[in-house]
């Protein structure tokens, strides 16, 4: 399966650059939850030694801290920001890598006795398997980061919250963990579905130059045309002519 | 048998090729010169498919190219292609992973023979060297049909030698072989046959011998003669 | 195989933990409280239809910290974060039975013609749909009807449309209400028309009753009838929603006066009380128009109108927590009932709503640890108590202190 064996390259080829993501995303989560909760605890111990107060009078007074609230902050999303950024970077990324330089690795590949179609879904793969790498990624951190975070501070200062609420905690996980497959598999396919469209044009570009710019540009309208179209329908007509559930078809 | 026929090309509004039609056998060595920018590596290109050709038609044995072709004829640009960050060694399995015709008993040779060490990076590796491991990468398959760019170019004259020596070698022994070059002086001695190009045209394809029995002239007198005239 | 490792393991680890993931929500129930409708007395299936719109808090240090809108209905509770949204949609829109009718039947026919029920008739030869379309793309013009026909019986689709009459004269034309009888199509409207002064100001809004008669047959506008020429100043109009499935030979309109001067600035919160109050039955069959003061005719100073089932139109009227429900009979033209009903102290408001024949009322006083209300089904007509259920907690823990659930009112589907 030499479409595999593209694959397994490619994400090689990827994986350090992966990685640093991953690592990034692990680091600064992990210091968040420690770095807030400490200066959280820190800063609660001197006003109740001030003010001679308990744990539970101070939380009821100054409020308790939550997984959440530090989900918000910057060592949460900041990460996460950087690794969409990263990801979309390499989508264009990996085409164009392959005729930088005096190497052109892409002559390898197109030479290569597999039928040309199997790179452009070997990249695809790529991408996809690294996007869903990263979802997967969150998954496994939120667990632990709630356990690292209970045992971090003391049950009279914290306020927890159930696994499944977490992730209702800001909008952006929202849309990249929802609630429901269905979901799930609509929001990644839409998004898998621009990467191919990009991929295409991003061809288009390279076996064209500037007359493929062109066609690239009026590919991606199209595309996105035929997709809206519905809506768009909508929109003009001010009536629905498909049935929502049509819509999808 | 490689058949180019009547092949037009455009880059923009520049024609880079206008008509370009040979064939080359299996079994010679088949020269491809003319100046720079002549359309000798979009000929080359065009063979395998790397680039789209406007009209025209190419064969190779009788057949249009497919992915399995890939196992019978292979393209040796006049940069490496490989990844910078490969080892030699890497290199050679990529190779070895994705080609049923590699034969790791030629590679090992040729590696012996280059004095080349497989730990080697290629990016660290130096010009002569890069254009041996190119080289190396290309003809350890076992195809019947090697396509060379201008495999001499900006190399120092004792790495020139080594690979010149190779073409006498059984390495190239009865595959078909095109090669480009903008300078036959190297190789003279080599070639079976001669296809001179012009602004996209091809002035004139004749076989080495030929000329030299029956018009006692050398590839450099024809050369002269067609391209002052 | 060695150098797949890395694939290998970014796939696998990708698999499982989006997969363990999703197969835990699937089976997981809701992290929130349950609530179902427990059975007192009377027949559970009068509630089929019945739900309880809520808010569900989770509060911290006084705070909101999570909040949830559920429905609670006989078989659940079901949280907003529970529904999938794509599921929901792909399911279609339920926002009507009437409307949920017609795409079933016709569902070719209905294919961008949505809109109000109330703007479709049917007999047993035809399927009418009477729209004026605005488009908001080139700005909108209310210059004419769009009718839009199906026959049932050759299952042909056809389309034609008429002048308004004197358009230029209203502002805005509303359709109220549409029939067919005797191959001739009755359109009810109420039209909205600015009154200016001499230097072309604004005044005033006037309101009109309208009944345009279309000819089936030859597409052609038989007449117009002015119901109330310039009847209202400063009011509500409207028309009281009818069931498509239901025949009655009566269209009914509703206007309601308020005093134009002192509504420009009027205390917030208080509530209005329209100055009159005006019911125009017409009769489809005769021709007929009646022009009731409802005022008049249940002796109070405001009447709410609930609902309309049949030829009967149910109207209340409040006195603190006493609800008197009247069932107004088109065909006799009187009063036919009178029942009073008493509402709970405790709700804030929408305590009750009227489904032609069933009248249902919340109560969201606690009883234990375990009950947060009830809900009764009464019949309109007779008063007489048909279902009493109350609103139950799963497991017999209640509520956590942190947590608050809010019924806001009580629908009926």
């Amino acid at each position: 399966m030499k479409y595999l064996k593209l694959v397994n390259f490619e994400i090689n080829r990827f994986f350090k650059l992966y990685m640093v993501l991953v690592g990034m995303v692990i680091v600064s989560q992990i210091a968040g939850v420690i770095v807030e909760s400490r200066s959280f605890i820190k800063e609660a111990n001197m006003t109740i030694r001030e003010l001679g107060l308990t744990y539970t009078s101070y939380a009821e007074d100054y409020g308790s801290l939550s997984l959440g609230s530090i989900m918000r902050s910057g060592w949460f999303v900041l990460p996460i920001a950087l690794c969409i950024a990263g990801l979309s970077f390499y989508v264009f990324f990996i085409w164009y890598r392959d005729w930088f330089g005096k190497n052109t690795f892409v002559y390898r590949l197109l030479m290569l006795p597999t039928a040309r179609l199997n790179i452009y879904f070997a990249k695809a793969t790529t991408i996809f398997i690294s996007v869903l790498g990263l979802v997967g990624l969150q998954l496994l951190l939120l667990p632990i980061e709630n356990k690292l975070f209970r045992s971090l501070v003391p049950v009279d200062l914290r306020h927890d919250a159930p696994m499944s609420e977490l992730f209702t905690f800001f909008d952006g996980l929202g849309i990249i963990i929802p609630a429901h497959l269905s979901t799930f598999i609509i929001h990644y396919g839409i998004g898998f579905m621009i990467v191919f469209i990009i991929f295409t044009a991003i061809l288009f570009e390279r076996s064209y130059r500037l007359k493929g710019i062109v066609f690239g540009g009026l590919y991606c309208v199209i595309a996105l045309g035929i997709f809206l179209l519905p809506f768009i329908i909508v929109i003009y007509q001010e009536k629905m002519y498909l049935y929502p559930n049509e819509m999808f078809g | 048998m490689i058949e180019v026929k009547d092949i037009k090309k455009r880059f923009g509004r520049k024609q880079v090729l206008r008509g370009a039609s040979f064939t080359a056998e299996k079994g010679e060595i088949t020269c491809l010169i003319g100046v720079n920018g002549v359309g000798k590596t979009t000929i080359l290109n065009a063979i395998m498919a790397l680039t789209p050709i406007n009209s025209g038609e190419i064969l190779i044995d009788g057949k249009k190219l497919t992915k399995d072709t890939f196992e019978k004829i292979t393209f040796i640009p006049d940069a490496i292609t490989m990844l910078p960050q490969m080892r030699i060694a890497d290199a050679m399995e990529f190779m070895r992973d994705y080609y049923k015709s590699w034969n790791q008993k030629r590679a090992d040779d040729m590696l012996g023979f280059f004095k080349l060490k497989k730990e080697d990076r290629i990016s660290d590796l130096s010009k002569g060297n890069t254009a041996k491991v190119n080289l190396l990468l290309g003809l350890a398959l076992d195809v019947d049909y090697v396509l060379m760019d201008e495999p001499f170019s900006g190399i120092d004259i004792f790495s020139r030698e080594q690979i010149a020596e190779v073409f006498t070698s059984h390495l190239i022994e009865d595959r078909g072989v095109i090669i480009t070059t903008h300078e036959i002086h190297d190789i003279e001695h080599l070639i079976d046959k001669v296809v001179l190009l012009d602004e996209g045209v091809i002035l004139r394809e004749f076989n080495v011998e030929e000329v030299r029995e029956t018009e006692g002239k050398s590839v450099v007198d024809v050369m002269r003669e067609v391209f002052h005239s | 195989m060695k150098k797949y490792v890395k694939a290998v393991v970014i796939a696998l680890f990708t698999i499982i933990t989006i997969g363990t993931y999703y197969i835990q929500t699937s089976f997981a129930s809701s992290n929130y409280p349950q609530f179902t409708l427990k059975t007192i007395s009377g027949d559970e299936s009068e509630v089929n239809d019945i739900s309880v719109h809520s808010n569900y808090q989770i509060k911290q240090d006084g705070k909101v910290w999570l909040e949830e809108t559920a429905e609670i209905s006989k078989t659940g509770t079901t949280y907003m974060r529970d529904k999938s949204y794509y599921g929901e949609m792909l399911k279609g829109y339920s926002v009507n039975k009437d409307y949920d009718y017609l795409m079933k039947n016709y569902r070719s026919f209905m294919r961008g013609n949505e809109g109000d029920p109330v703007t479709f008739a049917e007999n047993d030869h035809y399927l009418v749909n009477v729209r004026i379309d605005y488009n908001y793309v080139s700005g909108y013009s209310n210059s004419e009807f769009t009718v839009n026909t199906y026959n049932k019986k050759t299952k042909k689709k056809a389309s034609f449309t008429l002048p308004i009459p004197d358009y230029t004269k209203y502002d805005w034309i509303n359709i109220q209400d549409v029939r067919l009888a005797n191959g001739k199509i009755f359109v009810a409207t109420t039209n909205e028309m600015s009154e200016l002064d001499k230097d072309g100001n604004y005044v005033e809004t006037n309101y009109e009753g309208h009944i345009y008669t279309i000819d089936l047959q030859n597409n052609k506008m038989l007449k117009e009838e002015i119901l109330l020429e310039k009847a209202f100043k400063e009011g509500h109009v409207y028309g009281l929603d009818r069931s498509i499935l239901e025949t009655s030979p009566y269209m009914v309109l509703v206007f309601d006066k308020f005093n134009a001067t002192e509504t420009d600035e009027h205390v917030e919160d208080e509530m209005e009380v329209p100055i009159q109050q005006i019911m125009i039955i017409y009769n489809i069959e005769t021709d007929e128009t009646e022009v009731l003061n409802m005022q008049k005719v249940v002796k109070t100073s405001s009447v709410s109108y609930e609902s309309r089932k049949g030829n009967t139109v149910f109207i209340s009227t409040q006195n603190d927590e006493k609800l008197t429900v009247y069932g107004y009979d088109l065909e006799s033209k009187k009063v036919a009932s009178k029942q009073t009903f008493v509402l709970p102290k405790s709700m804030m408001e929408s305590k009750y709503v009227i489904d032609g024949n069933r009248t249902f009322i919340i109560d969201n006083q606690k009883k234990g640890n375990t009950s947060f209300g009830t809900i009764t089904a009464y019949d309109t007509k007779t008063g007489k108590l048909l279902y009493e259920g109350s609103i139950e907690i799963k497991g017999n823990k209640g509520l956590r202190s942190n947590e608050e659930m809010e019924f806001y009112n009580i629908n009926k589907h």
